[in-house]
């Protein structure tokens, strides 16, 4: 399995990446019937990793294991070298981890510097200046230096999340594990965090979960789509758009044959799929490879030829 | 590029330049190093000074205070308008565990309040992703418990003085077991939070601490109850020492205040070990019941 290609097996990097940090085989996990990750094989290697998905694909399982706070069913992990199954293991992984839970909760009665104080805490910051240094710091970064002394019910949802993104960067960790992390953000704000992210996480390895296509084009280096608990492409996110390369087209009308279409803001109308009368070919965001991949239920042979090639 | 303020008194995002920015991918990241690692009890400490202010601005803890101070504005007075061989500052040291009852009670609810906060406020999460466990947790909420020692002990001073600055005529001594008594009011406080922490760290039941409270005092009661002028075993079993019966009873003899303090004592030191203790579900901090939203 190449890095940019549809995944059924073991994910490697590239021979240009670093070698990966984090890595998972056969994971798998299964709440009562239903089955949340299915054999999953991944690796993870410094930079930002976006994972992609439809809601209940197991994106969310898979980072609260890589979290440490849920265990697995079966399969083997590596998070920065050590096995975080058990005691030890998972002690140290915690040491060197930020983690933004998809719905992370806030103390409403706390300020927003409590909180992270308080988190700073329990990740065994015990000396209150440079615990306090470091609180402002991330509040900073941020932007919340103005309001941290606001309680945090009295805060946006938006600045709320910021609170969240806070203290996942406390002691710039090694593993930052973001569920989610530009959930009701606004646009600025999301431009803010990749700024952000850019610097503040360099050199650490970040698996971000998102539903926005466009973060994972401007953020990450490595992408990975999961579909029913499987892994169904792991590379590049240029390689997942390449999947709808020669698929999608501009028409001035609705075509019946196209597998998913809609207007655009110019009132043309975008087709993925056979091309409609009249429709010129346009190139591929990394949008239109993932609906090509989550519109069907397998890749072709078709689909790994054209990528090997 | 014009930058939007989306909230007042708010600035934008920012990301100063500091060594390290540059690194990129590949690069090898070193987190934040402290010396060495702390142990549990100094990440407790911490927590503790958190709690300590979260508890005393919590409206239980406020609402005892209120109650202490009402206590005080009426009670002493009259305790010094009857006077006489029944009513001495040993006996009312000695009645200060029955009187402090209602403040425990509130501070259970507080110290409750605080131990189940993580999971009303769906925290426990991101605080079980985090090196110290609930067990410290539970113990940083257990530091919080000076508070209520100091409250107590500056209540239980309040009413002595009071009382014997109402009195016209002299109330003798406080007596050979005035400092049991003096310490069994102090422990219960210690009691009543440790009790709320341990409740809502292992009993998930939305009214666990009223209930607790209503059956306690359903059992001191009937522990309590015994022949008026008479002090008997179980009476010394109960919280609420020798006062519960509601008839007049003789001072306590040292031995047996400082016995009634010893139990309290060891039941208090049983309810914090409990409150802390790392095993079960608890000692590695996961949540196996969470389940994925659909």
């Amino acid at each position: 399995m190449t890095d940019a290609g549809l995944a059924g097996g073991a994910a490697g990097p590239a021979p240009d990446r670093p070698p990966p940090t984090v890595s998972v085989r056969g994971l798998r996990k299964r709440f009562g019937t239903t089955v949340a990750l299915d054999g999953v094989d991944a690796a993870f290697a410094p930079g930002v990793n976006g994972l992609l998905g439809p809601n209940g694909a197991g994106k969310t399982t898979m980072l609260r294991i890589l979290a440490t706070v849920l265990p697995a069913d079966a399969g083997r992990l590596d998070v920065l070298g050590v096995d975080p199954t058990g005691g030890d293991g998972r002690l140290s992984v915690r040491r060197r981890l930020g983690y933004l839970p998809q719905e992370p909760g806030f103390h409403r009665r706390f300020t927003a510097f409590e909180f992270v104080d308080y988190v700073a805490i329990l990740k065994e910051w015990v000396d209150r200046r440079p615990r306090h240094d470091e609180v402002r710091r991330v509040l900073g970064l941020v932007g919340l230096e103005a309001v941290m002394h606001k309680r945090i019910g009295r805060l946006s949802g938006g600045m709320r999340r910021r609170v969240g993104i806070a203290q996942a960067l406390l002691g710039r960790p090694e593993l930052l594990v973001l569920d989610e992390p530009t959930a009701g953000l606004d646009p600025e704000q999301r431009l803010r965090f990749r700024e952000l992210l850019g610097t503040e996480a360099a050199g650490a390895t970040v698996l971000l979960s998102t539903h926005q296509t466009d973060d994972v084009a401007a953020l990450c280096q490595h992408v990975v789509v999961l579909l029913d608990g499987r892994i169904r492409f792991s590379g590049t996110p240029s390689g997942l758009a390449a999947l709808a390369a020669d698929r999608v087209w501009l028409a001035s009308e609705r075509d019946v044959r196209a597998e998913l279409a809609w207007v655009t803001g110019e009132g043309k109308v975008r087709h993925i799929g056979e091309p409609p009368v009249g429709a010129h070919l346009v190139e591929p965001t990394v949008e239109d490879g993932y609906l090509v991949l989550a519109g069907r239920d397998t890749p072709t042979d078709a689909d790994a030829k054209a990528l090997a090639s | 590029m014009k930058r939007i303020r989306s909230w007042p008194g708010e600035r934008s995002w920012s990301v100063p330049l500091r060594p390290g920015a540059a690194d990129g991918p590949g690069t090898t990241r070193v987190s934040v190093v402290r010396d060495g690692r702390p142990p549990a009890r100094r990440i407790a400490a911490a927590l503790g000074r958190i709690e300590a202010r979260k508890l005393a601005l919590s409206p239980w803890f406020l609402v005892g205070i209120l109650l202490c101070l009402a206590t005080l504005q009426i009670f002493p007075s009259i305790d010094a308008d009857i006077a006489d061989e029944a009513t001495s500052m040993a006996k009312i040291l000695q009645d200060m565990p029955f009187t402090a009852h209602p403040f425990v009670a509130l501070m259970l609810l507080a110290g409750n309040r605080n131990a189940t906060r993580a999971r009303r406020d769906r925290t426990e999460e991101l605080f079980h992703a985090c090196p110290a466990t609930s067990a410290t947790r539970a113990a940083g909420a257990l530091c919080s418990t000076w508070l209520a020692v100091v409250a107590l002990a500056a209540f239980v001073l309040a009413y002595l003085w009071l009382t014997a600055s109402h009195s016209e005529s002299d109330l003798g001594p406080l007596g050979s077991a005035a400092v049991p008594n003096g310490l069994t009011t102090l422990v219960l406080g210690t009691g009543g939070v440790a009790l709320g922490i341990a409740l809502g760290r292992w009993v998930r039941l939305p009214l666990a601490a009223v209930a607790a409270i209503t059956v306690i005092a359903v059992v001191d009661t009937w522990l309590s109850a015994g022949d008026p002028g008479v002090i008997e075993t179980p009476m010394l079993l109960s919280t609420l020492g020798t006062s519960g019966s509601g008839h007049p009873q003789p001072v306590l003899t040292a031995g047996q205040a400082w016995f009634h303090f010893a139990w309290l004592a060891v039941l208090t030191a049983a309810t914090a070990i409990v409150a802390i203790a790392p095993f079960g579900r608890h000692r590695d901090n996961r949540v196996p019941t969470t389940r994925p939203r659909p």
